[in-house]
């Protein structure tokens, strides 16, 4: 995880096309595409959504909570709630030791399955979902968004979810960025350095 | 997010490699606010290729990324993928790692805070990061704008004559 406020920080940086009137909007936006916990009692493995910034349970968006001088300050949370397969495992040999007891047979492959999915049914409110937040600044004026992660696959994922919660257009920082549209299919790798084959 | 930029991981590495070659003289590379920005490669070097016998290689060490081994592979076609910078502006430093396929900044140290206060730290925190970022943006844009014009095969001599100069 990367910090805004110290150490070593990790930055996917893009472009972010958005208007004057959508940036005041951003709060209601962001409410729209809030976090949601998991519910223990679904099959739900996981659930992401945005939060504020500077707490990982609010989702109230108040402009002075998301709106940091020039910039627009959020989060985005990601909760898991896994059963470990040991619990499982455990819970099944101990329900199988007991079924043959009583039975006088071992369980069927069904049977077994089925238990499988009560079991962790059962299980899941016992489990603690593992939370996992990463900050996002958007610096309304230079229109940059900065997802402060070392993580490109989160990255990927939160930049999505912003495009889409935000509806703004994202572009990539890179040196092709750069290039005149017009000019970007006419350039090629440079044979020289790259070798003739190229 | 923007398709046509996808696939030119390749211009990325043009630049890595154009940028360790300016680099090398100390100068500043180009200016922002009027002030000049400086580059040092100071650290771990990856080197890919696409179609060579060796596709990736990488060096450690400080002064490593100027070695005459770097030298000879740049001059064998492979082009620096990922590279360790110190970038320098206003006396201010900024040490990060940088990647051609995304530019995501890394590993970053930004310069030290200079206020106590919480709630100005969090905004200074994010001006750095925003200078960081001008500073990256700024030096592509030297790039682009010497890779765009016809003189680009001179520039291109020039670096493959420092390839094999030891």
């Amino acid at each position: 995880m990367s910090d805004l406020r110290k150490g070593a920080a990790n930055i996917a940086r893009t472009g972010i096309d958005i208007g004057k009137q959508e940036e005041k909007l951003i709060p209601t936006d962001l409410r729209k595409a809030a976090f949601q916990p998991i519910d223990v009692n679904g099959d739900d493995e996981r659930s992401a959504g945005f939060v504020e910034f500077e707490s990982q349970d609010s989702t109230e968006f108040s402009k002075g909570a998301v709106f940091h001088g020039m910039h627009a300050l959020f989060a985005y949370r990601v909760d898991r709630l896994k059963v470990p397969n040991s619990k499982i495992r455990k819970g099944l040999l101990e329900w199988a030791q007991g079924f043959e007891q009583r039975n006088g047979r071992a369980p069927g492959r069904r049977e077994r399955a089925e238990q499988k999915e009560a079991l962790k049914k059962l299980l899941r409110k016992t489990v603690e979902p593992t939370t996992k937040v990463t900050q996002i600044s958007i610096d309304l004026e230079a229109r940059e968004l900065m997802v402060w992660t070392a993580s490109r696959s989160l990255a990927d994922e939160v930049q999505a979810a912003v495009e889409s919660a935000l509806d703004a257009r994202l572009t990539h920082r890179v040196p092709a960025a750069l290039v005149p549209v017009h000019q970007l299919d006419t350039i090629a790798p440079t044979p020289l350095l790259f070798g003739a084959q190229s | 997010m923007n398709v046509l930029l996808a696939g030119r991981t390749w211009l990325g590495r043009e630049f890595l490699t154009w940028l360790l070659w300016k680099s090398e003289s100390t100068e500043p590379i180009t200016l922002v606010d009027g002030r000049g920005v400086t580059v040092v490669f100071n650290g771990k070097l990856t080197l890919r290729a696409g179609s060579n016998e060796v596709v990736k290689a990488q060096v450690e060490g400080v002064t490593s990324p100027y070695s005459k081994l770097v030298k000879k592979a740049l001059s064998q076609h492979m082009l620096v993928h990922t590279a360790k910078l110190q970038v320098t502006h206003r006396e201010q430093i900024y040490d990060f790692v940088l990647d051609a396929d995304t530019f995501d900044i890394k590993s970053a140290k930004l310069p030290a805070l200079m206020t106590e206060f919480d709630d100005d730290k969090l905004t200074e925190r994010l001006e750095l990061a925003r200078r960081a970022a001008e500073l990256i943006d700024a030096l592509m844009r030297e790039f682009i704008d010497e890779r765009l014009v016809t003189t680009w095969t001179e520039t291109v001599d020039r670096m493959r004559e420092w390839m094999v100069t030891p």
